[in-house]
Formats: structure tokens, sequence, C-alpha cells
């Protein structure tokens, strides 16, 4: 205002032009540059959101695909073991066996109850290998130590298991996604990392249910599951990134402290116990 | 404002309140606008009433704004003659005004969930 008042009248009307059109300007100028900043912010969500289906897109695929590929395993099993096994019984057990004697009629019987019984077991691993009795009837535990077993048994790795806090089991689906995801961990480790010793451990902390999985392989950290889970390969992990999506989990790949040792960690959010 | 009024001579126009309230509008509206900035949702900004009304109000401050603070420091002849232009601003502000409420009564219409009559069933 002093400084205003040190001008002429001229220069007043001059300062109150360029004031009106300088406030006019920043007026527009303010509209233009919050409608360009709305519609470049839009086009960014757009693009997360494209971004956010085409992952979508590839972890129903992978799904999909992995379905068609158990199927398919569970169809050549039941054709290439179960078929055969079952034809030869009924070989065993054809109409001529009523004219022979008595010794070869049992024989027969014999051979076709053997032939029976082995289909039985066939049928029964079938079964346990689309859902193991273990993880049904007795838990997560129980059936993490019994593979964890299974695998130390064959005697080429060393593998041991340890559950610190799990008296309250997680629900029944979710054990079954858990032991999958931990399923398909393990095959990979076994598949790819050429490790010595695989260590799981399990812990709650902060309302949170922890799976630890220790190898000394070659392993991945969080970037390359990433990248991986991004392309057309690793359908195991898409697999897992889908199953741990319906639990509302996480899964983190990292390398120990040490840099020795790769941990694979699963996070889930600990429901009510099991009932 | 009881200050300005009991301290100072107003001799054509109280510039120092309408200058104070003109600043003071203007930094709502650039908060109003920042926060705008700040949550960005799927509808366009031009398609809130409310932006169409802070815009007008910016076009009249726009043009009157420096005119009311120098009103005393003017000649008359060139008040008088400035004065009308004014109304250019007052013409703008009243038109995005209609704007605004043409766009209330539209989000009115579409988001127009009736409560079902459950007393006449």
């Amino acid at each position: 205002m002093f400084l205003l008042q040190a001008t002429s009248s001229s220069g007043y009307s001059f300062v109150l032009l360029l004031g009106t059109l300088g406030m006019l300007v920043l007026t527009v100028g303010l509209i233009i540059f919050i409608i360009l900043h709305q519609k470049r912010v839009k086009r960014f969500n757009e693009k997360i959101q494209d971004m956010e289906k085409a992952q979508q897109r590839l972890l129903l695929n992978a799904s999909i695909k992995l379905q068609e590929e158990e199927r398919q395993r569970l169809a050549a099993d039941l054709h290439d073991d179960a078929g055969p096994l079952l034809a030869t019984a009924r070989l065993y057990l054809n109409e001529n066996l009523v004219n022979q004697d008595k010794a070869t009629q049992l024989q027969s019987i014999f051979q076709a109850r053997q032939i029976i019984d082995d289909t039985i077991q066939l049928v029964r691993n079938i079964s346990h290998s689309l859902m193991p009795p273990t993880l049904k009837n007795f838990g997560l535990e129980s059936a993490i130590n019994d593979l964890f077993q299974k695998i130390s048994g064959s005697g080429t790795i060393n593998a041991s298991s340890r559950f610190h806090e799990y008296k309250d089991r997680l629900k029944e689906e979710k054990e079954l996604i858990v032991f999958r995801v931990v399923q398909e961990l393990i095959n990979n480790i076994l598949k790819h990392s050429n490790s010595s010793f695989i260590h799981l451990t399990q812990n709650v902390h902060a309302g949170k249910f922890y799976l630890r999985i220790h190898h000394d392989g070659r392993g991945l950290v969080q970037a390359d599951f990433e990248k991986l889970n991004k392309s057309n390969v690793g359908l195991g992990l898409k697999n897992i990134t889908s199953r741990l999506r319906v639990v509302d989990g996480n899964i983190n790949f990292e390398k120990d402290i040490s840099q020795t040792y790769y941990k694979v960690t699963i996070e889930l959010p600990k429901d009510e116990p099991y009932e | 404002m009881i200050l300005i009024y009991t301290f100072l001579k107003v001799k054509r126009l109280d510039s120092y309140s309408i200058g104070i309230e003109s600043i003071v509008m203007i930094i709502y509206i650039l908060y109003f606008f920042y926060y705008q900035l700040q949550n960005i949702s799927n509808q366009s900004v031009y398609e809130y009433f409310a932006f169409w009304i802070v815009l007008g109000i910016m076009v009249y401050i726009g043009f009157t704004f420096f005119f009311s603070i120098l009103a005393n420091y003017l000649s008359p002849e060139f008040v008088n003659k400035y004065y009308t232009y004014t109304y250019l601003g007052d013409i703008i502000k009243n038109i995005l005004f209609s704007i605004s409420i043409l766009f209330l009564s539209r989000n009115k219409t579409t988001n127009y969930n009736p409560i079902p009559k459950l007393d006449m069933i």
C-alpha cells in the first residue's frame, strides 16, 4: 500500500490493470493445472488397474493350467496303472475258471486277489496325493512333520521341521492351502536348489502365523520371485501367490543376514481357534 | 473490522476490510483446490457443483480485488469508468453459479434413490 501511495494516479491504473489481468491469468492457470493434473492421475490409476487385471488374468490362467495338469496326472495314473491291473485281474477271473481243476482255480483267485490289493493300494496312493489323510485327521503340524520325515527318509537331503506354537489349529481349508504352498516350495527346493538341508520353523507373533523355510542351496530373493510371477514361466510360484491371496497371506523370499542361507517366510493372519 | 471502522477513515471504499476479506477468500479457494488435488476420484473435478462456485468467487475476486484496494487512490473519472468493468466479473460469477446449480441438480437426479413405500405394500 505504501509502495502504491508513492506512485502517481496513472501508475495506480496501470497496477490495477496489471493486477486484474494477473489474477485472471492465475485463475485460468490454476484451473488448467487442476484439470490436467486430474487427467494425469486418472490415466495413472487406469494404468495400475489394467496392470492389476493383467496380473489377475495371469494368476487365473496359471491356476486353470495347474488344475488341468493335475487332472491329466490323475487320468494318467488311473489309465496307466489302475486300468491294466484291473484288466489283468479280470483275465484271472474269466469264465473258463469253473472248468479248471481246484488247484488252478485257487491259484487264479489268489493272483486276482493280489492284483486287486495292489489296485486298492494304488487308488489309496492317488487319493492321498489329492488330500493327505494326515492333514485331514491330525492337522498341519503332523502333515508337515510327516512330509519332512519322508523327505529325510530318502537319505538325499536332511529335512527337519519344528512347530513352536501351534496349539490352536488354523481352519481346515487354511491348513490345506498352507500345506499345498509348503509342498510347492519344498518341491521347488528339491528340484532346483541342490541344497543339503531344509529346515522349517513355525511361530506366532503379534497375532500372525509365520512359517519359515531355510535351505542352503540356490534360491530366490523377492525381486526374482516378483519377476517370475509377472512372466509367463513359474507356474508353481503363480499358484503360490494365488493360493496365499485367498487366505490374505504374504510370502517373502530373502537371503539370510549371513548370506549363506535362503529364507522363505509365509505370513498369514491367525484366525479363531480351530473347533 | 471494528478496529478498522473505528480507527480508519474510509474515503470512498473500505479497501482494508475488502482486501483482507479477499485474501482470506483466496486462501480458502487455494485450500479447496489443494484438497481437490489430494482427493482425486474417478469423477471429474468440474462435475462438482462446489468447483463452479469456487471458480465464480475466484473470477469475481480477480476482477474486483485490485480495484477495491486501489479505489481510494484512483481518480473519480477512472473509478466511474472502471466500475462498470467489475460488472463483467459479476456476470461471469453469476453464470458460473448457474452452472453449479445445474451440476447440483444433475448429481441429485443421478443419485436419486427413492425410499420404498413399505407402508403401502
